[in-house]
Parts: structure tokens; sequence; C-alpha cells
């Protein structure tokens, strides 16, 4: 048992109070002032903020950086031999000490989503996944979380290069409406329907027991998805959030994910154009906005703050920021009920910070607790690699 | 004559900071005074009440105007062989970049722009202002340095030719085998002095490393880990001043850093990658304040366009995370960068004689996360106002 006294707990979904927190079989079991608990390891948190974990919705923690392989293709998640890989699963490719090594803990983060890359227009299915540990399966938090799915350049770059379909815009989207068309008709039950792993992966999207990640760089490849996914029902969030502004109203509207990819890459020229204050206003009206550091492989443990931070400097409401950084990443990976706020019941995953870092640099990790088990105390060596 | 008044004036200079001052800056775009209550009848008068006011920023190695961050074209890695001293980064730089405006923008007066890191002698970097008219008008200082490199880099370009580098020890043997020659260059214009027979033919290169020999630029090294200890050999071997660029990993060698009477200065970043193998194995920030304390003068870069142009405040922030004062972060820069390009009698710090260029924040860069730049003065011109 842990209990954390006199915090300031902001909870993550908009509520800050100083109280304390009870932690045991890795829940929290009890949020409430003047908790008292026989055998408890006791924490004096007066002073300090208690936030939930941060959490990146669509990384690639676990499958580049260390633990790599050495040979043949690096990237694990980047199945390239087929740009419709829909049966894919990248709890195959997750490798938990790769991800434990870069300390992401140390750094005020606690669950990740993980995905293909961005080069497949169908690529395969998403997880979720704890930033600690060995055994991939046990660090599942959730598999099939998401299906990941990308009508940018680097398609057409991946395969158009190669002088195969898609070399265009037009090719991924005749590609993407005629593989959501067999999908929806994709009937298992029927005893004719011959066995196809690929469309049964894609029904679960036309079923909607699936959200559709699509990565977009500009509010047209945004557009162009809306239009192609018109006549389906289906749970959408968008991945990059380059150049989206407030008159993409159709995302509030039909409820849709947006995931705010990290502007600090110069060299990518989609960055420069991001709306905060459109998107932000989007939010209020319905869409759930979350942050990625996701920068093909290149993006450090710090992105995902400063992605936030770049938020922070427009709309100037920390709390609001704290729920894109925590709930709605949760939200987005359906694990909402598990982890992603400060609430009883939930996961405990949390972490203690000297100030607060949306607001100020002086905000350093003072201590991290996933699953209930502290991961990192503010002094602890930093490990590195030889 | 443009008249600051009454913001709080963080220096960088002899003055420290001084919680409510005035800058005057003359006609000839230079500072004439900063004080208390100044009085000049004839200024342009700018309210900093409330404000924080600071010299401009100066990034002390970026590659802006040499890379087309919208079409990919490159104009400063000469990739045709390994050692390209007589090239500088002053022909391959295009003025007219938007790179430049942001960076006003955001706050950089000053880059030091140079060559890219593909060759092992990569050639001439130069100082150049954000704003102004022509490149030459604009260019603060050329020569600042002659650039070089070891490590993946250049091993990265000439190994899958199957030409040298391939290896570490290609890097080192280019190394040598250029300064060997540098050497053999000085021995003979030497003897040229009292027997013209004996004068070599110019050379453009030589003549460049001279100037490293000679100690007028210091060679500026991209360099990471354990390269930065066969650097220090190599400064040893022929008695030249470098700056280590990058200098990630520096923290397994304060001592070495420290004591070391070739290194002009360590200009260290961009953070936010994630953690490899090799000269990759660390990234760590936090080595600032150490190397600070210790008396190895620091600064931080954004590799523009690698990092886009704010991010040198946000770097410097994470520094402060780490725990190093604001104030030394700030230095890191503005006045260190200006003393490691060599550039400090014009420009880092806010002195009567220097260049006129000042930020006007409305909170406190590298601490508060939401401060902003509200305007950039360039010799004494307003060139950026939110």
């Amino acid at each position: 048992m842990i209990l954390i006294k006199n915090g300031c707990v902001h909870n993550g979904r908009g509520q800050v109070k100083n109280t304390d927190l009870l932690i045991e079989d890795g829940k929290i079991v009890q949020i409430g002032e003047h908790l008292k608990a026989s055998g408890a390891e006791v924490i004096d948190a007066a002073g300090m903020q208690v936030f939930p974990g941060f959490i990146d919705p669509l990384s690639d923690w676990g499958i580049l950086g260390p633990g790599r392989e050495i040979r043949g293709n690096a990237n694990d998640n980047d199945e390239r031999s087929d740009v419709f890989t829909p049966q894919l699963d990248v709890k195959y490719a997750f490798n938990g000490r790769g991800i434990t090594r870069q300390q992401i803990y140390a750094f005020g983060i606690t669950a990740v989503g993980v995905a293909p890359a961005n080069n497949n227009v169908f690529g395969g299915q998403m997880a979720a996944f704890d930033v600690h540990g060995v055994n991939p399966m046990k660090m599942l938090i959730k598999e099939k979380t998401g299906m990941k799915a990308s009508v940018t350049e680097a398609v057409k770059e991946a395969y158009g290069s190669r002088n195969l379909a898609p070399m265009t815009k037009m090719g991924i989207f005749a590609m993407f409406k005629e593989k959501l068309e067999a999908a929806k008709n994709y009937n298992p039950e029927d005893e004719k329907t011959e066995r196809d792993e690929k469309l049964a992966a894609l029904k679960q999207v036309v079923d909607k027991r699936m959200p559709l990640f699509v990565s977009c760089n500009t509010p047209t490849e945004i557009r162009s998805v809306l239009r192609a996914t018109a006549e389906y029902d289906l749970d959408l969030v968008f991945c990059g959030g380059f150049g989206v502004d407030g008159t993409l109203s159709e995302l509030a509207e039909k409820h849709c994910g947006l995931i705010v990819a990290n502007p600090a890459n110069g060299f990518n020229k989609y960055t420069r154009n991001t709306d905060y204050a459109g998107i932000a206003e989007l939010a209020r009206q319905g869409a759930t906005v979350a942050f990625s550091a996701a920068d093909n492989g290149f993006g450090g443990r710090e992105d995902l703050l400063w992605s936030a931070l770049e938020m922070q400097k427009v709309i100037h409401d920390d709390e609001a920021v704290l729920t894109m950084l925590t709930y709605n990443a949760a939200k987005l990976l359906g694990i909402e009920n598990l982890t992603g706020s400060l609430e009883e019941g939930k996961r405990a995953d949390l972490v203690l910070w000297s100030a607060n870092p949306i607001t100020s640099y002086k905000g350093a990790v003072e201590m991290t607790i996933a699953n209930g088990e502290i991961l990192y105390r503010k002094g602890d060596a930093m490990k590195c690699f030889l | 004559m443009l008249l600051i008044k009454n913001g709080k004036v963080l220096t960088m200079g002899p003055q420290g900071v001084l919680e409510q001052a005035d800058v005057l800056i003359g006609d000839d775009g230079k500072i004439v005074k900063v004080a208390a209550a100044i009085e000049a009848e004839a200024a342009q008068v700018i309210d900093a009440s409330g404000r924080i006011v600071m010299p401009g920023i100066v990034d002390a190695h970026s590659h802006i105007g040499g890379f087309d961050t919208d079409t990919g074209a490159q104009d400063l890695n000469e990739l045709t062989k390994p050692q390209t001293p007589e090239i500088q980064a002053y022909d391959g730089i295009n003025p007219l970049d938007r790179s430049f405006m942001e960076s006003a923008k955001a706050g950089i007066t000053t880059s030091a722009i140079t060559p890219g890191s593909g060759n092992v002698i990569c050639g001439l970097a130069c100082a150049v202002k954000s704003a102004g008219t022509s490149l030459a008008s604009r260019t603060l200082r050329n020569p600042i340095a002659l650039k070089a490199a070891m490590g993946v880099n250049p091993k990265g370009v000439y190994g899958p030719r199957t030409a040298m580098p391939m290896s570490r020890l290609g890097v080192a043997d280019l190394f040598r085998d250029y300064f060997l020659k540098v050497k053999d260059y000085q021995a003979k214009k030497a003897q040229g002095q009292t027997d013209p027979e004996k004068m070599p033919k110019f050379d453009q290169g030589l003549e460049n490393g001279l100037l490293v020999l000679e100690k007028k630029i210091p060679l500026k090294v991209h360099c990471y880990q354990h390269d930065m200890m066969s650097l220090l050999q190599l400064a040893e071997e022929f008695d030249f001043d470098v700056t280590l660029d990058h200098a990630l990993g520096s923290s397994d060698f304060y001592d070495e850093l420290a004591s070391s009477k070739h290194v002009r200065g360590v200009i260290y970043g961009p953070l936010g990658a994630p953690l490899f193998g090799g000269e990759g194995c660390k990234v760590d920030i936090d080595c600032l304040a150490e190397l600070d304390r210790r008396g190895v003068c620091c600064a931080i870069m954004t590799d523009g366009p690698c990092f886009v142009p704010y991010m040198i405040i946000t770097q410097a922030g994470e520094a402060v995370r780490t725990g190093l004062d604001e104030i030394r972060a700030l230095h890191m820069i503005t006045i260190n960068a200006a003393k490691i390009i060599g550039c400090d009698d014009r420009i880092g710090s806010l002195e009567a004689g220097k260049d006129g260029d000042v930020l006007i924040f409305d909170g406190m860069p590298a601490v508060d996360t939401e401060a902003r730049n509200l305007c950039t003065i360039i010799d004494g011109k307003i060139v950026y106002q939110a």
C-alpha cells in the first residue's frame, strides 16, 4: 500500500484539490482528505502537483531505439511488403526492454499506444502498453485498440516509388473505399465466404468495434477521409493535426479524435500551420484532442509534453491541456475505464511533479508510479546504453 | 533612436539583472546606455513596464537558410569527398528563407550557420542576423569556425560507398591527414617568407585550416559521447581550440571537459531524441548545470531546421527543469553562445557599444512555459511585433 498525503491532486478531468490518495494492489482505492492506512508507505506530497501519468496514444516506443533489430528492416512496425495489412498486430513487434530502457516514465509517461507505421493504407492493429517491463504480453493494457491507416505522402513514397499502387491520392482513396466496402460485405458466417483475415480485421472497424486512426498531414487529407467514410458509421481518429483549423467543424460534429503531433521538427514541412486555437475550439465542440510525440522514431520522451506546451501557449488553460495529455488519450485508446485520470478504482498511474510542468519549466518529476509500482524517484540514476 | 522603458532588464552582461531600467539604442543601431530613467527626447519610446527585456538570442549551431524544408533542397552538405575545408556555409545560404523571419519572431537574432556534418572536414561557418537586407550586410562575421564531424554521420555517408571513412578509424585518419597537410603547408609558407622558391601554391582548403592552427577560429566539431575524447586527443596533438557541438553524453566526461585547455565551449542539443546505442546512448541536458558549475562555457543549439526556432527556449527550460538556474540557462542562449562563436564583442548582452539586438517578453523565458516574445529589435530596428 502507498498513501500519498497532501498533494495538489489534478484528476485529469478538470478537478483540482488538495487531498490524499491511497493505492493498493495497483489501483487507486481511495481519494479523500486525512486518509490513514496502517502499513502503507506514506509519501509526503505537500507542495507537489499530483498528475495522472501522461499517455502518448500514437507512438513507436518499444519498437524503435535500442532493442530494435540490427539486421533486416529495423522498423518492426513497418511491413512495407504489402500496402493492405489490417490483419497485422503490433503486439508482435513490441519489445518490453526496448521501451523500459528509454525510461520515459522518468518524464511522467505511464502508458502508450503503439501503432504500425504510416506507410500502408491500412497498416494493422494498435495496442496500449505499460512503459516498464519485459514480457510484452504482460505489459498489454489493451490490445486491438485501433486500426492504423494512412493517406499521407508516406504511402506514395513507399509504394509509388517502386511503381506499385498507390502512386497517387487517387490510388490511395480508391483502395481505401474498396477495402472498407469489402470489409462491410465480408460475412464469415456464410459457408460460401472464403476465409479472409484481412477483411475480418477491417470488419472490426466497419462494425464500430475498433476505431480507425488515420494519419493525415493536411486538412485536405482529413476532408478526403471524411468524404470517403461518409456512408459509414465509424469511430474516426485523425493523427497529425497539422493545418487543422476551426473550419473543420465536421470533426466536432462527428466527435472524432484528433491527435496533434509535435511541431518541433523544422524538417517536417506540415507542422508550421497548426492552429491550436482552432483545435481547442473543435475540442470544446465535441472533438477529442490528444497529443503525440511520434516523429518517425526520432522523438524523445520530452516531445509529448512539448506538444502540449504549444497548445498551452495559445489557450492558457492548463487543466484542459492536462486532460488532453491524459484522459483524452486514454479515451481514444478505449482504456479510459482503466487509466488516464485519478479516480477510485482506476489503475494507480500517477506522477508527482515539483511544480506544474504545463505552466513552468521548473516542474520536475519527483516520483512516478505506474500500476501501483514506484518506477522512479527523483535522483535515481538514469541509465545509458553501451 | 529607440528607448525601451521600464522593463525588467536581463542584461546578460556585467550589469546583471536590473529590476527596472531602460535601454537606449542609437541611430547607428548600437546600444548607447542601459540604466534607470534614461531621458532621450528624440527617441521613439517602447513601454516595457511589466515586461522582460533581454538581448537577442544567439543560436550557436544552425543550418537555417541552407536547407529548404519545403522542397527538400539542401546546400550545406557537399558530400562528394570527406574533406571539404575550402567551402563555406556563406555560399549556401538563402537569406530570404522563411526560417530567418521565424527565428526573429521566436527571438533568435543571430545564428551561427554551419555546413552539415556529412563530411569529416566540412567547411567554414559564419554568423548571420535574422533580419536586414543582403546576406553580406546581415553577416556579422565570416568565418567564425571551421566545421568538422566525427562519428556516425560521415561514416553513414561514405561507408555505404565503400569509401573512407567507413569506421571511426577512418574518421580519425582523415582528421589527422588534413591537419598534417595544413602543418606542412604552414611550414612551407614560413620557408617561403625567406625563400620565395619554397612558397607553396595557394590552397584555400589549407588556408582555412591555418586559421584553426593559428587559433584565429576554433574547430567546430559535431561530436557525441566518446568521440569527444578522441577529439581532445587530436586537439592536443595539433594544438587547436575546439567547440564541442551536440555533445550529448557530456555527463560522462566532466573532468576531461573542464580541465581541457582546448575546449572553447560546449554547444549542447538538440534534445528530444530517443536513446540509441553507441554515440546516442545518453541524452543528458542535466550535464549543463554541472559543466557550468565547473566553469565550462556552455550554449544550447536548435540545429535548425532540425528544431524550429522557439525550441531554443524550450531546451533552456529543460535545462532549468534539471536544476540549472534560469539566468544561467539564459546565458547559454545569449552571451555564452556569443562567446563560443567569437562574437561577444558585438552581441549576446545588453551593454553600451554592442549591437541593438533586443527582445521584450511577457513572461520569464525558460521558466514560464507561456512566455511570449512580443518584440524583436535587430540593429535598433523593430523587425517583429506580436
